[in-house]
């Protein structure tokens, strides 16, 4: 029941969506397919007409030339009809192609604007990701579905304007016989088969995942490399026959069915034929009357078959607009129009877990970063560097405790200007790569080249033939940049915006050699005048310039202050320190040098 | 290219040549038991007609009615059967095409996936293997099923009257000629708009993917790529509909003139009625034959424009990829299981020195060369390090000396003898590697890391040894199955995700499975904090065991692992020696770890530096 419930809602709401992306195709392909059920009345009505025709040149009792003249009329609205089904062919197509357009706008404008958070979240984002590859084809064939059950109703009136020319007690039993087989036992049936299907998806997934082994560019020389052809060659066979066994055994049974079911639809037919044949024997009818029937039963079969798979589809496929629902009902990230904040940030016993996770992230973390400061995060991975950032930067706001100025709760949102550790490189000019970090703004060549120059990268545009304009990546065909390259890219995103008061640096430099590595935190902090300025790095070097050092670690703050004073600490900091120092240590014992270290 | 086909049909013919015959039978049994149905109602025809005159209604009625029955039930609804035939006869082919590919994609040297060409043509016949197989079978079986159709009714017509086959002639050449325009216009059509397609595509990816949905929000982007997806949406799909408005125009004109032509048929045969010449239930079979012929055509035409040109391109592609489909070769993979030799075979025996001579190489599709003119030896013992930054050459300097790019200029060679005379595999066993763009394998912890010497992955002992060496163990402890957990969830949702730091001690272990005469690590702890990149290579000298080290980094760290040091920049080794020599140089080396030991030993007091090196 409950299932028939959401098969309803799932019809009525791709429909709406239908509507609402183009409400003049909608209707007018509605009405052109309710006209089109007219061409199966007059296609009967043709076939009845020349059998009959023919009996009546035979037997001499009409002429040919009436014959001519009825068969070109026939013929003629056969030609209207294909006109219109032409036009119902361009509406279908206008319809769908602005559903398309409708959906994935409304879905990924969804998409871009929901919290950071689904994302993180594993069960809500295999949600997204459904939705994004399933979604759209299951509202178009919903709306098919429709129109098509729609076109059930008059369809139903001309069998019934023909049944009723038969004598109505065949008719009832007819009936009757056709809900009791074609209705019932086969729906059931259907519904079967389609449980079947969803189980070997998963043997599909697996045999996929093998069969792709060899990877795309990168992976590929793992897979040869290690020689692993026989190995996953092995483990893909296995799958792939495991699959081909359950797709045989899914098909036997569908074709147990099927025939089954043909049997049974059959039956009906043919009692109605010999029925009618021994009608016309009467006199009640004429021959035409026969090869007329034979096209009606087949068509009833056809429609109530039709019926059945679309019933069974849209009860499968109903699932993923149910997932729609849920997905645009998910909550927005709110957006503010604050100005960028000026002060002291104070964080106090924030406490955050991860969705899913097992282990606090950050776990009644206290911190106060003031104004202007330029500050080393350090700490292993896992510490909570990053988690804190991302809190930072308000992505998300579901944790406990309170970043605030002091006093009142304070949100970072327009404040903050960033690069992180896998930045984005997207394909696009050098010019908008840009620009990204810094919205509405309209930059002037001058404006860009001044950035590129302060990251370095000034030479290499200007040795380019399209300059700042030069598109990147393989989507346009554009150039490739070494990492390095987009690394100093992303840098000059994050300077783009000169009205952020907080910088968030997430290993800035770790492609660039070490010399470019110097040159731009110099450059940082050189340029970052009273900035606020937070760096999370391994490269201890660059820790000693800061204001202050702070060392996470499992979730908290574990150690805090300047270079001499965590020293002096001897503490987590201090230990990393050393040990990197004592990479440039001048006496040199290269080997034994590490379990010198190791043993101190 | 018809032959080509025809010899990818001939796969699963010689492959399952029952199951072809029966299919074959079955298509024709299924096409004669529609003639069946023509025939039952023909005679039913005659039978009512009969007893109308005669005004006797008896059971001879009936009996065309049980034969009309009888043929429905055969020849009526068979997809379902016809697929079921259809998989059974295709399984062993698709399956040979599937893993001929692999081994073939296992074969080709990596040189050839920096080439774009090849690369696109390898993703698209891996995207579409399927269809390698089962399209020209799908074609095959519907053309044949339309021929015997066609042949049927034409037979049937023209014993009649031959005139029809000019009509029909007529009918065809129309509905040729029209679908060939169409399908060339919709190749123009589509190549001109896929850029389009694609940039739409990608914008919606950077509104909905996770690693795009950070800095989406940070830096406020979603109106802006939502505004570069409507009008690249916009474009593609205006320019699509018109041309299908187009291609819909055009394709009415084959359906009007065959609606024509079989009004002029059926007048036709209305005239041999009133000639006498047809009987009632003779037309009546006529007619159905006509319908017959005419959908026959129609199918057969739209095979042949539309979807045997999709067949072809997917075969070719195919084709191209392996080289030209060699079914003998495709059979014998299984012979090939016997070359999990063992490594100790080692076909030069045990590593004692490499050197290269004048070695230089570029990458297809890339404009210089990536390294020039390198010359090195690297002898038994000794722990190199490689230094240079993103796009020094490094990385391509390992490909090389492992022998993963083969299209170098210069000699390679492994105790004095030239590696290209090595198959690829004797010289792989040589080296344990930790690639720095490590591939992370949903399969279990254990043949994560026996995958790095697979000719040992059933040893548990060697396995365990790595591991050891890898500090994995406590990682080991946190899983539920232990070293059988299945890493990472792409098919079970059981699978667990480790983080990047226990990945990366995953692939050292990796690397020193087996105890691999030379390891070779490539950035290995690129993202990792020191006290842990520390953990990681502690007692480093009791891993290697006295074998060949190779690192690879630009991190000038790694150098003091070593006692050689070789600086590359640009494609070149400009410096080479141990660490004092190279300070000596004040060159490259000497500028680089000045600056950095600047950075670290500023405001150093005596004091600190006592206790490090007491």
């Amino acid at each position: 029941m409950r299932e028939k419930k959401s098969m309803l809602e799932a019809l009525k709401r791709s429909n709406m969506i239908a509507l609402k992306s183009n409400k003049k195709a909608y209707i007018l392909l509605m009405i052109v397919n309710i006209a089109m059920c007219a061409s199966t009345f007059v296609d009967l009505a043709f076939a009845e007409y020349i059998t009959n025709s023919a009996y009546n040149l035979f037997t001499g009792k009409t002429d040919y030339n009436a014959v001519i003249f009825g068969i070109l009329a026939f013929t003629f609205a056969t030609l209207i009809f294909n006109s219109l089904g032409l036009i119902k062919q361009m509406l279908n197509n206008r319809l769908m192609l602005d559903i398309t357009y409708h959906f994935e706008g409304t879905l990924n404008d969804k998409l871009g604007s929901i919290k950071w958070e689904y994302y993180e979240n594993n069960e809500t984002f295999i949600k997204i990701h459904e939705v994004r590859n399933h979604s759209l084809k299951t509202i178009k064939n919903m709306v098919n579905s429709i129109i098509f059950y729609i076109t059930v109703v008059p369809m139903a009136a001309i069998y019934a304007y023909y049944l009723s020319q038969i004598n109505i007690f065949a008719v009832i039993i007819y009936f009757i016989l056709v809900i009791i087989f074609d209705l019932v036992i086969a729906g059931k049936m259907f519904s079967q088969l389609g449980r079947l299907w969803e189980e070997i998806q998963s043997y599909s997934h697996r045999q996929k995942y093998f069969f792709n082994f060899s990877g795309d560019k990168i992976t590929h020389q793992e897979y040869k490399f290690n020689r692993l052809f026989n190995y996953a060659g092995d483990l893909w066979e296995k799958c792939y026959d495991s699959e081909h066994k359950i797709k045989l055994k899914i098909f036997g049974k569908h074709e147990i069915t099927l025939q089954t079911a043909r049997l049974i639809f059959n039956l009906p037919y043919m009692t109605m034929m010999i029925f009618i044949g021994f009608e016309i024997v009467a006199g009640i009818h004429e021959i035409g009357f026969l090869i007329m029937a034979n096209a009606l039963f087949n068509n009833i079969i056809n429609t109530c078959l039709n019926i059945q798979n679309n019933i069974t589809n849209n009860r499968i496929e109903s699932v993923f607009i149910k997932a729609y629902e849920e997905v645009m009902s998910y909550e927005n990230d709110t957006i503010t129009s604050v100005l960028p904040y000026r002060g002291n940030v104070h964080l106090n016993k924030v406490t955050y877990t991860y969705p899913q996770a097992r282990v606090k992230a950050l776990d009644q973390l206290d911190l106060c970063i003031k104004e202007g400061e330029k500050i080393a995060i350090v700490g292993h991975n896992g510490s909570g560097k990053t988690t804190c950032t991302n809190l930072l930067m308000a992505l998300t706001d579901r944790y406990e405790g309170n970043i605030t100025d002091g006093t009142k709760p304070v949100n970072l949102q327009n404040s903050i200007s960033c690069i992180l550790q896998d930045f984005a490189q997207y394909q696009m000019t050098i010019r908008e790569n840009i620009e990204a970090g810094y919205v509405g703004h309209e930059f002037s060549d001058e404006e860009i080249m001044s950035i590129l120059e302060k990251v370095g990268l000034k030479d290499v545009v200007l040795k380019l033939e399209n300059g700042i304009d030069t598109q990147l990546g393989q989507l346009s065909k554009g150039i490739e940049l070494s990492k390095g390259q987009w690394q100093r890219l992303a840098i000059a995103r994050l300077l783009a915006n000169p009205n952020a008061t907080i910088w968030i640096l997430d290993e800035p430099t770790a492609y660039l050699d070490p010399i470019s590595e110097i040159e731009i935190y110099d450059m940082i902090y050189k340029i970052s005048g009273d900035k606020t300025v937070l760096f999370i790095s391994h490269r201890l070097g660059f820790a000693k310039r800061a204001d202050r050092i702070i060392v996470f670690d499992k979730g908290k703050v574990a150690e805090q202050g300047t270079h001499d004073e965590l020293m002096q600490k001897n503490g987590i900091y201090a230990e990393m320190y050393k040990i990197q120092e004592s990479w440039y240590a001048m006496p040199s014992n290269p080997i034994g040098c590490c379990s010198a270290i190791a043993g101190s | 290219m018809v032959k080509k086909t025809w010899s990818y049909i001939k796969v699963s013919l010689t492959l399952s040549p029952l199951w072809f015959i029966l299919n074959i039978i079955t298509l024709i049994i299924f096409r004669l038991a529609q003639l069946g149905t023509d025939f039952g109602l023909k005679y039913a025809t005659e039978a009512i007609l009969d007893a109308q005159k005669t005004g006797n209604r008896n059971i001879n009625i009936v009996v065309p009615f049980v034969l009309f029955f009888l043929m429905m039930t055969i020849g009526g609804n068979t997809d379902n059967f016809i697929n079921l035939m259809f998989t059974l006869y295709t399984n062993k082919a698709k399956r040979l095409f599937s893993k001929y590919f692999m081994l073939r994609a296992y074969e080709e040297k990596q040189d050839s996936f920096h080439d774009n060409e090849f690369y696109d043509n390898y993703e698209f016949v891996k995207k579409n293997i399927d269809n390698t197989t089962q399209v020209n079978n799908v074609i095959f079986n519907r053309l044949f099923s339309s021929l015997i159709s066609l042949i049927i009714s034409m037979v049937t017509i023209t014993y009649f009257s031959p005139y029809i086959l000019l009509l029909i002639i007529i009918i065809s050449a129309v509905v040729v000629i029209v679908n060939n325009i169409i399908a060339k216009k919709r190749v123009e059509v589509d190549q001109k708009y896929i850029n389009d397609e694609r940039r739409a595509i990608y914008y919606s990816s950077l509104l909905s993917e996770k690693n795009h949905a950070k800095e989406l929000r940070i830096f406020k982007l979603k109106d802006k790529f939502l505004n570069k997806w409507h009008e690249s949406f916009k474009t593609y799909s205006d320019s699509k509909y018109k041309f299908e408005k187009q291609a819909l125009l055009l394709s009415n004109i084959p359906s009007i003139v065959e609606k024509i032509t079989s009004t002029v048929l059926i007048l036709y045969f209305l005239y041999l009625v009133v000639k006498g010449v047809l009987a009632v239930g003779d037309f009546v079979f006529l007619y159905r034959m006509m319908w017959r012929l005419t959908w026959s055509i129609m199918g057969i035409v739209e095979i042949l424009s539309a979807d045997v040109m999709q067949s072809f391109l997917y075969i070719d592609k195919y084709d191209k990829f392996v080289d030209g489909f060699d079914p003998r070769k495709a059979r014998n993979i299984k012979n090939r299981n016997n070359f999990l030799a063992s490594s100790d075979n080692l076909k030069y025996g045990l590593f004692d020195n490499i050197t290269f001579e004048n070695v230089t190489y570029s990458y297809p599709s890339q404009k210089g060369n990536a390294v020039e003119n390198i010359n090195l030896k690297i002898k038994r013992g000794e722990i190199v390090s490689i230094l240079g930054y993103n796009g020094s050459g490094k990385s391509t300097l390992l490909k090389l000396m492992c022998g993963l790019l083969e299209d170098y200029s210069g000699k390679i060679k492994l105790n004095g003898k030239d590696i290209s005379d090595l198959s690829r595999e004797d010289l792989y066993r040589y080296f344990g590697i930790g690639f720095q763009d490590f591939t992370k394998y949903s399969i279990s912890l254990k043949d994560n890391v026996g995958i790095g010497m697979i000719e040992k992955i059933g040893d548990e002992e060697e396995i365990n040894k790595a591991i050891k060496k890898g500090n994995l163990e406590y990682i080991i402890d946190g899983l539920p199955k232990g070293v059988d957990t299945i890493l990472g969830k792409e098919y079970d949702p059981n699978g667990q995700d480790l983080s990047g730091g226990q990945w990366q001690r995953v692939i050292l272990s990796r690397a020193y499975m087996g105890e691999p005469e030379v390891l070779i690590l490539d950035e290995p702890t690129a993202s990792i904090d020191p006290i842990e990149e520390m953990r990681l290579l502690e007692h480093f000298d009791d891993i290697i065991k006295g074998k060949t080290a190779i690192l690879i980094s630009h991190r000038i760290g790694f150098a003091r692992l070593s006692s050689r040091i070789c600086v590359m920049d640009n494609g070149h080794i400009v410096e080479d020696g141990t660490h004092e020599e190279l300070l000596a140089l004040k060159g490259k080396y000497y500028e680089i770890f000045m600056s950095q030991q600047q950075l670290y030993a500023r405001e150093e007091t005596a004091h600190e530096r006592e206790k490090i090196y007491a």
